[in-house]
Order: C-alpha cells, then sequence, then structure tokens
C-alpha cells in the first residue's frame, strides 16, 4: 500500500474546523505546473489517472499528508477532477456551497483546488469565506450576498493547492482581465469512522479551542461555531459514535481507495 | 448626467421651436421633427435599453394619438421623463444585530444605474452601521424580522440580520 503520513498536527486540525479550509501554496513542481496550464476545461478523467498527476498531486506528501490527516487511512483518491477555466472577464459567481451541503459534523469529504499557475487579484481569484462550512443554507438563497467581512481572494503562487470541507461558501471572483486562469477541482473522502490518529505529541487528548470569532458574525452565532466546533473535534477523536455514510454520496466526484493505488 | 443634459437640450429646443403650439395642429411639420431629435438620441443612447425602450414606448404612444388626432403638447413633452427615468438602487447590509447602531457583517450594492462591468472585491463597508446609511438618504424599505427565521439555538445558516434599503436615482 502506497504510504501516506499524517502532516496535520492538534492544533492545524483543529484549525481546520474553525476555518475550514487549509491552503498549502507552491508546493507543486514547476515543471509539472507548466503542463497543467494547458490543460482543457471541463471534466478530467484521463489525464487525473495518470501516474503523473497522482504522483505531483493527490499523492504529493503535503496534499495527501493532509488528506491522510483528516479523512484518516485509506481516504478515496480522486479519480475525477473538473478543471475550472476563465479566460474572459467577467462579474464573478455568486457565493454558493457546491452539491448537498453534507451538513454533518463529521469531517468526511475535502474538495481541493489546485492553481498551476500563480492568481493575482485581476485574475478573479476563488473567493472562499472562512467558517461558513457550519452554516446550513439553500445555495440559491445567498446567491444576492455581495462584500463579507473576512472574506478571502485565494490570490496565490503557482502550484498552490487549497484544500476545504466540502459545503464551504465560495465563488469566482470578478475577473478584470483576459488572462487564462484555470483551477483544478477534486475529492478527497473519508472511509472509515475516525480516531486521533494525525500527528500528535502525546496520547493525552487535548481539550478543544476555539479560535475566536470571524469577522462577520454575530456573538451568539461565534458561541454555536464554538460548539460545533467541539462536537467535530469530539467526532475525529472517535469520542462520539455519531455515525456518519462512509464513503459519503459521491455525487460530482469519485475515488479509489488509497491502498488499490499502483504507482509504475 | 447626458442624459439629463439631453433631455433639457431637447425641451429647449422644443420651446424655441413649437413654444405653446398645439401640436395636434400642426402635425405633420412637428412630428417628423420629433423622428429626427429621436433618432439622433437614439443613436447618442447605444448601451442604454431602458431608455431606448421608454422612447420606443412614448413615440409608439404619440404616433398611436396622432392616429386618432388627440396628440398634444404635453404628450410630446413626455420625452423628458422618457430621458430620465427614475431608477431605485437597493442596498443589503448585514447587521450584527437587529440594533440599527450595529456594525455591518456584509453589504451589497445593486444599483441598475452602473455599467455591467466587474468591480473588485471590498472589505470596507459602504457605511458603518444601517443608520448611518439611513443618514446618508437611504431609505429602510425591509427590516429583519427574527420571529420569521428558522431560529436554532444549536445551527447557523443564512447572514444576519438582513436589512434592504433603496435610494430613488
Amino acid at each position: 500500500m502506497f504510504n501516506v503520513e499524517p502532516t496535520l498536527n492538534d492544533k492545524q486540525v483543529m484549525q481546520f474546523i474553525h476555518n475550514g479550509y487549509i491552503t498549502l501554496e507552491n508546493i507543486i513542481d514547476a515543471d509539472f505546473n507548466r503542463e497543467c496550464e494547458s490543460v482543457q476545461g471541463g471534466h478530467l478523467s484521463d489525464f487525473v489517472l495518470t501516474d503523473e498527476f497522482r504522483r505531483n498531486v493527490l499523492l504529493h506528501p503535503e496534499v495527501a499528508g493532509v488528506a491522510r490527516s483528516l479523512l484518516g487511512e485509506n481516504f478515496l483518491v480522486p479519480t475525477s477532477a473538473h478543471h475550472h477555466l476563465f479566460e474572459a472577464a467577467h462579474r464573478g459567481q455568486t457565493w454558493h456551497s457546491d452539491g448537498l451541503t453534507e451538513y454533518g459534523y463529521g469531517i468526511t469529504h475535502l474538495q481541493c483546488y489546485y492553481y498551476p499557475k500563480a492568481v493575482k487579484i485581476e485574475d478573479g481569484p476563488t473567493m472562499i469565506l472562512p467558517g461558513s462550512h457550519h452554516r446550513l443554507v439553500d445555495r440559491e438563497a445567498i446567491a444576492h450576498y455581495g462584500d463579507i467581512l473576512g472574506q478571502l481572494s485565494l490570490t496565490v503562487p503557482a502550484g498552490t493547492v487549497a484544500m476545504t470541507r466540502y459545503g464551504i461558501w465560495h465563488k469566482a471572483g470578478p475577473k478584470l482581465n483576459n488572462d487564462r486562469r484555470g483551477m483544478i477541482k477534486f475529492s478527497y473522502f473519508r472511509t472509515a469512522m475516525p480516531k486521533r490518529d494525525w500527528t500528535r505529541e502525546s496520547d493525552e487528548i487535548p481539550p478543544y479551542q476555539h479560535a475566536g470569532r470571524h469577522a462577520y458574525v454575530t456573538e451568539v452565532e461565534s458561541y454555536r461555531d464554538r460548539r460545533r466546533g467541539e462536537l467535530t473535534w469530539q467526532w475525529l477523536c472517535g469520542l462520539t459514535k455519531v455515525e456518519e455514510p462512509l464513503p459519503p454520496v459521491q455525487m460530482f466526484n469519485s475515488g479509489i481507495p488509497l491502498s488499490e493505488i499502483r504507482l509504475q | 448626467m447626458f442624459l439629463r443634459a439631453r433631455g433639457f437640450q431637447l425641451e429647449q429646443e422644443l420651446n424655441k421651436n413649437h413654444g405653446t403650439t398645439k401640436c395636434c395642429c400642426e402635425p405633420l411639420i412637428i412630428i417628423p421633427y420629433f423622428l429626427f431629435l429621436c433618432y439622433n438620441v437614439n443613436i447618442q443612447l447605444k448601451g442604454e435599453p431602458c431608455v431606448k425602450l421608454a422612447i420606443k414606448e412614448w413615440l409608439d404612444n404619440c404616433v398611436e394619438k396622432l392616429s386618432a388626432g388627440e396628440l398634444t403638447e404635453a404628450d410630446l413633452r413626455g420625452i423628458t421623463a422618457a430621458l430620465n427615468p427614475e431608477q431605485q438602487l437597493i442596498l443589503y447590509l448585514y447587521s450584527k444585530s437587529t440594533n440599527l447602531h450595529s456594525p455591518l457583517g456584509g453589504w451589497a450594492l445593486y444599483d441598475a444605474t452602473a455599467p455591467n462591468e466587474p468591480l473588485l472585491p471590498s472589505q470596507d463597508a459602504p457605511y458603518a452601521s444601517v443608520l448611518e446609511a439611513v443618514r446618508d438618504g437611504w431609505r429602510i424599505v425591509q427590516f429583519p424580522r427574527p420571529e420569521l427565521y428558522n431560529f436554532s439555538d444549536v445551527d447557523n445558516a443564512y447572514l444576519s440580520f438582513e436589512f434592504i434599503l433603496e435610494k430613488i436615482v
């Protein structure tokens, strides 16, 4: 079995629970980034299945290490992806979450954005709203939202991978130029109930540390975020027996167990 | 500004050339002149679909009245209104509480008069509070009604608290 070591520690797992994302900047090989720049837009399957894509991106020690930390052993490795490619200037997408909310306490699905090329603010970067993965909403009913305090434009260097909890609000930001801006989106899935098997300094489980209030959040909403974070932490540490469907429903993406991956 | 200036110019020309003439008495002279003016305006208003539509409606109405022998000067002066339609601006403000003094967590402006072009995102709220927006001339058209929310003491959902404001320009 292809060995993947977890890379996150307790504090980083708690930060992910709170923010709903982690970015790994400039980690993918520059030559491979250039190769990916010219990939056509739309659904990708054959390209994602190549050893080259697996080795350089999907099983990159840092990317797979986060997946291993948050999804446990033998997670599903993506076998499909979608290349979101923009060229013409546009006003940007509306805020939305993808698919169904997958609203549960557990972390069972990581949706990732890989940027082969550097993204500047005028390129229409992906925007995300940290902490929004805790909110149960109808995606069409948030389409009128505009600027939100704390929103984040992912202006990143080439070779960056952002890994998000499925359900985080996001959108393609306003694009001012006609330059090519690509993002390859793919997902990892959990296959087994969790335990605290990421990087740890001791076997004693620390209490959940709430990282504070996101800028757009009201006071009582912050209390709810804190409570929800505690429940997710306990679930990840195997302290609660709340059942989640495993692997979760794969509506747009597919994967195969890490144990079945063979690289030439 | 251009539209207002153009409307004013038209009105001046109308006054200068026809004064208080009853238009229905001289339709063969006046109507071609107005058609010329409208054509001229229309050319310069490319990209202003709302105004073009208003002019077309105004013209259709005038032609209909002309055919019926009911065209008046007031009908012709209706072009001024068509050139200066009032527009409603809509502003959504997300307040940290139902108190109008509370700071904002989000906002969205819908301006039908602005060009349909991309604008960079911002982290600078247009106002410090809903009350400050009201002070600047915005009128609240919808207040958040907490009792209508699907309240849960456990989970968060939509941004709160949504005030909808308007300004007529």
